[in-house]
């Protein structure tokens, strides 16, 4: 949360709260512009629900992430808005989500160059990332679930992975 | 009813059965529908998806033995999707989204085999009522349906959208954006009408638009993977430790004590389903708020309560018999399957559409009695199994968020064998973290994307139709007339709830 104040006044923004909101308006940004020639008839549709989105992302700004003058009882304006933390539950644990993240990005990264190997290395490292330590485990796991899923969709179903 | 039975029989109703009861049909259809279920309880393998895949392996095939497996797989799939939903919070299908809600707190809290075991009993029945209205009330449906214009289907969507926040509870805000953002995804690629690339940023692949699927995988599994790893269990500490029977039990009288809520969810995903193009995926939002807006306790709807579950699944199953109304009365598909399905018996020499009873009777029929068979497997299969699908929420999520990622990027990637699909499956992961941590009603983008394409078709034809006149756009029909005030209705009705004007004034 970020608090700027101006004398006796303040604006109190929530940081979280505008992620979606902007990341809605930079798409809709980005959308104008790679449409701006485009016929009217192609977007007869298109260009309301553009327009709307990013009025909906400005009310939504201005209603939940921007706060001019928040009460000192506000309750609200105390909470701190966390998603790296995770909050609710003292078992919560946000570094393996990131851990399981980046490795999902390094798995879907490397596919490309072998689905196999790939798919192989991901289970294992996330496996061991989630606490199994049993090389047998580890190894069966990985080899099984790695030969079941190259079986069925890239030899049975002849997806090109 | 003196009007349609004669038909029936000279249609080829008794060829229909006979055909139905040899040896190999009734094999099929068990096949079908554990084909069907295997694969519909992959989060990300939709039972379009299911179709698709088995329609090649079935040319072969004779013509009724292939479309009764196709119709039984997909009644099998359709269900399935609520097995991921209640265990993992991973609806298999779009049709399952609702399921999640309730079926996975009941999973956190060690009741999953209730959940499961109420899930088949009521996807069951309420297959096997929707397969009899399809027999004998097809034709009067499919009438009603054919009101439903390019301004009704577009209204239709709209409402969709309106009774997300509604049925969740959450800001109305919120939600619309949610709803706007998915409408928006659903306009990249060639536009309708002119087939103009729109917005796709110098990607070809984008030109067939941003898949469902993908989106589907990637805020409600991926997301969920992400949430599981930093919760670290999916079963908590404090869950009911009864065993499978007991829950099991449980799940059959939690149906025969709330007769009104399964038969109002099975009603109401027969005349969904049976509107062109608005399947599953609809039909079990509108089920879930009407069960909650009857409710005593509405405010419970989301923390686990057994309404909520018979609500989605009935609605959910009953789409199968209503969505194959239009398909095989008019040739139009009401859902993405029966689309796949309706090319399947393209491929198979039956070309649905009016006079197919008279073209093909026996055929059809046996498909329309297969239907009643395997709801009734759909039943035995889901009982027989809740117990051991109910234990798979104890596996230690270790084995779990690996496999489960494993199969969203295979799943991903197989929609159109492409490697954008899953990078874009991971980002729509990561924008389910914010959604669902600023308390978003995620779904709301995801049924925005679903119905977009028949919100634009629908939207473009109309005001063409009407020369851009909005009053006679609205004021097309008295459906589209009532359908305006359902969404007003909706709007004022969440927004008069107070979140947003709470907030507004702090």
């Amino acid at each position: 949360m970020i608090r700027i104040a101006f004398g006796s006044r303040s604006v109190e923004i929530k940081a979280w709260e505008t992620v979606f909101p902007i990341l809605a308006l930079g798409f809709s940004a980005i959308y104008y512009v790679d449409t701006l020639n485009l016929p009217e008839k192609s977007m007869l549709y298109a260009r309301p629900v553009l327009y709307a989105t990013a009025a909906l992302a400005l009310s939504v700004l201005a209603v939940f992430a921007v706060r001019i003058n928040p009460g000192e009882n506000d309750r609200d304006s105390e909470k701190i808005e966390s998603i790296a933390g995770f909050t609710g539950s003292g078992q919560d644990n946000a570094g393996k989500s990131v851990i399981i993240l980046g490795l999902a990005v390094g798995y879907v990264l490397t596919i490309r160059i072998q689905f196999a190997v790939a798919t192989l290395v991901f289970l294992v490292a996330a496996l061991y990332v989630l606490g199994e330590r049993r090389r047998w485990i580890l190894a069966a796991y990985s080899l099984g679930l790695t030969g079941v899923v190259h079986g069925i969709f890239v030899l049975w179903l002849h997806i090109p992975l | 009813m003196s009007v349609i039975l004669p038909l029936l029989i000279r249609g080829g109703m008794e060829v229909g059965l006979e055909l139905l009861f040899t040896p190999t049909v009734l094999l099929t259809v068990a096949i079908g529908v554990a084909v069907g279920i295997v694969f519909g309880a992959i989060p990300g393998f939709s039972a379009t998806m299911t179709i698709i895949l088995f329609t090649p392996v079935t040319i072969g095939f004779d013509t009724t033995v292939a479309l009764v497996f196709l119709v039984s797989a997909y009644g099998g799939a359709v269900y399935a999707g609520s097995i991921p939903a209640i265990l993992i919070n991973t609806p298999g299908a779009p049709g399952s989204v609702v399921t999640c809600w309730d079926g996975y707190e009941l999973t956190k809290a060690g009741r999953a085999t209730f959940a499961l075991a109420t899930s088949a009993i009521v996807s069951g029945l309420a297959g096997i009522i929707a397969a009899a209205v399809l027999l004998l009330v097809g034709p009067v449906l499919a009438g009603f349906a054919l009101n439903f214009g390019p301004v009704e289907l577009f209204l239709l969507a709209i409402f969709a959208l309106t009774i997300i926040p509604a049925a969740k509870g959450q800001s109305l805000l919120k939600g619309l954006l949610g709803g706007a953002v998915g409408l928006l995804l659903a306009t990249v690629g060639s536009d309708p009408q002119l087939a103009r690339p729109r917005a796709i940023f110098g990607q070809s692949l984008l030109r067939s638009g941003v898949d469902f699927i993908v989106t589907l995988i990637g805020l409600f599994v991926f997301t969920e993977m992400l949430f599981l790893a930093a919760r670290g269990s999916i079963v908590k500490a404090d869950a009911d430790p009864r065993e499978g029977p007991d829950q099991i039990r449980e799940g059959i009288f939690a149906v025969i004590n709330r007769p009104v809520d399964f038969l109002r969810g099975t009603a109401i995903g027969t005349f969904v389903g049976s509107l062109p193009g608005a399947g599953a995926d609809v039909a079990n939002f509108v089920a879930y708020n009407e069960a909650k807006r009857w409710a005593r306790t509405p405010a419970e709807f989301g923390t686990g309560v057994i309404e909520g579950i018979i609500a989605a699944d009935s609605s959910n199953n009953a789409t199968q018999g209503g969505a194959l109304i239009p398909t095989l009365t008019v040739g139009i598909p009401g859902s993405g399957s029966t689309a796949a399905l309706l090319s399947a018996f393209a491929i198979h020499g039956l070309n649905p559409g009016p006079g197919l009873f008279q073209r093909a009777g026996p055929e059809v029929y046996a498909i329309i009695f297969s239907l009643f068979v395997g709801n009734a497997l759909i039943l035995i299969y889901g009982l027989g199994g809740a117990r051991y699908f109910g234990k798979m929420s104890r596996i230690p999520i270790r084995f779990i968020i690996p496999a489960v990622v494993v199969l969203s990027v295979v799943g991903a990637f197989a929609v159109r064998n492409a490697h954008l699909d899953v990078l874009l499956m991971v980002a729509f992961g990561l924008v389910g973290v914010i959604l669902v941590k600023m308390n978003y009603p995620m779904v709301s983008l995801v049924i925005g994307v679903i119905v977009g394409g028949f919100a634009e078709r629908g939207f473009v034809q109309g005001w063409l139709i009407h020369n851009g006149g909005p009053i006679q756009f609205l004021t097309t029909s008295k459906v589209s007339m009532a359908l305006v005030m359902l969404v007003a209705l909706s709007l004022l009705v969440t927004a008069a709830r107070g979140r947003d004007i709470g907030e507004l004034t702090g």
